[in-house]
């Protein structure tokens, strides 16, 4: 009865979307977390889902009680049962990373649990938003095995308010994902980061042009550079459908964020184009340059490469230049 | 001392004033053999005008004392909460409590449960939990299996 009276409870208080309210409760939340977690062992799902819910709605980084720390690695244990990892896992976004004591002993039983459940989009967004939280932090991301990088290829959706992003898009973790040295993995991690839900700021900015320019300015990135600049596209859309629009999800966005962020992406869309610029004159040289200023380049399709004649493909925009002599394809 | 209290009469806190005055608020406890017990009946007593840490990572009781501490604290949160609050170092015995594996005993668990649904300000008025006369907060029991661990014990203070 008093289970049910909580569950109800919670789902008062998102209704009410009282975040203020929530976020005072905070300490009493988290107490529930154990309980649910039983209940999920158990094959009871209400009390899990109705914390998810309240948590989720709180909008706050951090939002569970520190003193639940001791219980994940019970929760983590490689014998513990799979629902237990899975409910770990699901709140993992919402530990202070930052502040809990025991933080740099979870990584790796974390990372273990997340690949012993079942994939699902609500996993694959709790495993990213909580790795790139832990890479931002200088004293954690040692911590991190190789293979829980993995999880950024798996493009899960993030929610508009996500801890892990935004500390991406502000702190020096491109530098680490940079000196992985897997391309797949650093693209992964940009359409992750390149949000219209946040911008980049500080080191974050400095280092993503800079890794433009290291990483994806070879002719052979061309795919990459074409995926960027078409999330890019993407994001910029979304921005400009406006402040109305976009707070129905971030009440919290206003008009001078927006206008930042598409400040921002412009300036990242630019700069991409130009590497593009760049890799297809060192390719095919002086020739076709002057072609090219005349239409919006983006890739070279050299699926559909002859010889001598070079295919660049650019939507709308289609152009064929014919060179006259052979080029040097790889 | 303590017996049953009636928490809006003014004995309460005459013994609040009594005890503080024999017992700094910074008082330490470590090493005694009931250190959570008398940690519990401090806070409750000096808790009002000072912020109480103290931890709960060691505490292992026998099945019996655990039913008779998270029922005595659940009444405590029930009549003593602080600006609209359970207490703190309540809800940490309750994150305690709960995160055993094997989870506690069902009575445990749902004074847990009372505990929270109180500082979420959930209707609890009829908790089985909390009885139903329980009007007054009931420190005497828990008082008297104190005095017997705390013959064992040194104070320090």
């Amino acid at each position: 009865m008093v289970s049910e009276k909580l569950s109800k409870k919670l789902k008062t208080l998102v209704e009410a979307t009282d975040l203020g309210q929530i976020r005072s409760e905070y300490k009493a939340i988290t107490a529930l977390f154990p309980y649910a977690v039983w209940q999920e062992r158990d094959g009871k799902h209400e009390m899990l889902n109705a914390f998810l819910y309240v948590v989720g709605a709180s909008k706050w980084f951090g939002f569970m009680w520190n003193h639940i720390g001791p219980l994940f690695p019970k929760l983590l244990d490689e014998e513990s049962h799979i629902s237990l990892k899975r409910a770990s896992v699901l709140v993992s976004p919402h530990l202070r990373w930052w502040s809990l004591p025991t933080s740099k002993h979870l990584i790796q039983p974390l990372a273990t649990a997340a690949s012993a459940i079942p994939y699902t989009n609500e996993v694959g967004m709790s495993v990213v938003d909580t790795l790139l939280q832990i890479a931002s932090d200088h004293s954690l991301r040692q911590y991190i095995p190789l293979d829980m990088w993995s999880w950024l290829n798996t493009h899960p959706p993030l929610p508009p308010v996500c801890r892990g992003r935004y500390l991406a898009g502000l702190s020096n973790t491109l530098q680490i994902v940079q000196a992985l040295g897997d391309i797949e993995i650093l693209k992964s991690f940009l359409l992750l980061v390149w949000s219209e839900w946040n911008g980049l700021y500080f080191e974050g900015l400095k280092e993503t042009y800079s890794s433009i320019w290291d990483d994806l300015s070879e002719i052979e990135m061309w795919h990459h550079r074409e995926d960027l600049l078409k999330h890019l596209d993407h994001v910029l859309g979304q921005l400009d459908l406006g402040l109305e629009h976009l707070r129905q999800r971030d009440p919290d966005i206003n008009e001078d964020g927006i206008q930042q962020r598409k400040d921002q992406y412009r300036t990242l869309q630019k700069v991409l184009l130009e590497v593009d610029m760049e890799a297809t004159e060192m390719l095919i040289g002086e020739p076709l340059r002057l072609a090219i200023h005349f239409c919006p380049l983006t890739s070279i399709d050299r699926h559909k490469v002859p010889l001598n004649v070079y295919v660049c493909s650019s939507p709308p925009v289609s152009i064929v230049a014919c060179l006259g002599y052979s080029l040097p394809l790889p | 001392m303590l017996t049953t209290i009636d928490p809006a009469s003014t004995a309460l806190e005459g013994i609040r004033k009594s005890y503080a005055a024999d017992i700094p608020g910074m008082a330490n406890f470590d090493g005694l053999q009931c250190y959570h017990e008398i940690n519990a009946v401090h806070a409750t007593l000096v808790g009002r005008r000072r912020r109480l840490f103290f931890e709960w990572m060691n505490y292992e009781p026998t099945t019996q004392e655990h039913v008779f501490f998270a029922n005595t604290l659940a009444r405590i949160a029930h009549k003593g909460k602080q600006d609209g609050k359970v207490p703190r170092w309540i809800l940490r015995f309750v994150i305690h409590s709960m995160s055993h594996d094997p989870p506690p005993p069902i009575p445990v668990i749902t004074d847990c449960l009372t505990i929270i649904a109180i500082d979420l300000e959930c209707d609890v008025s009829h908790a089985r939990a909390l009885g139903l006369s329980g009007r007054y907060v009931d420190l005497r029991q828990l008082w008297v299996s104190l005095t017997v661990k705390v013959v064992h014990s040194q104070w320090r203070f």
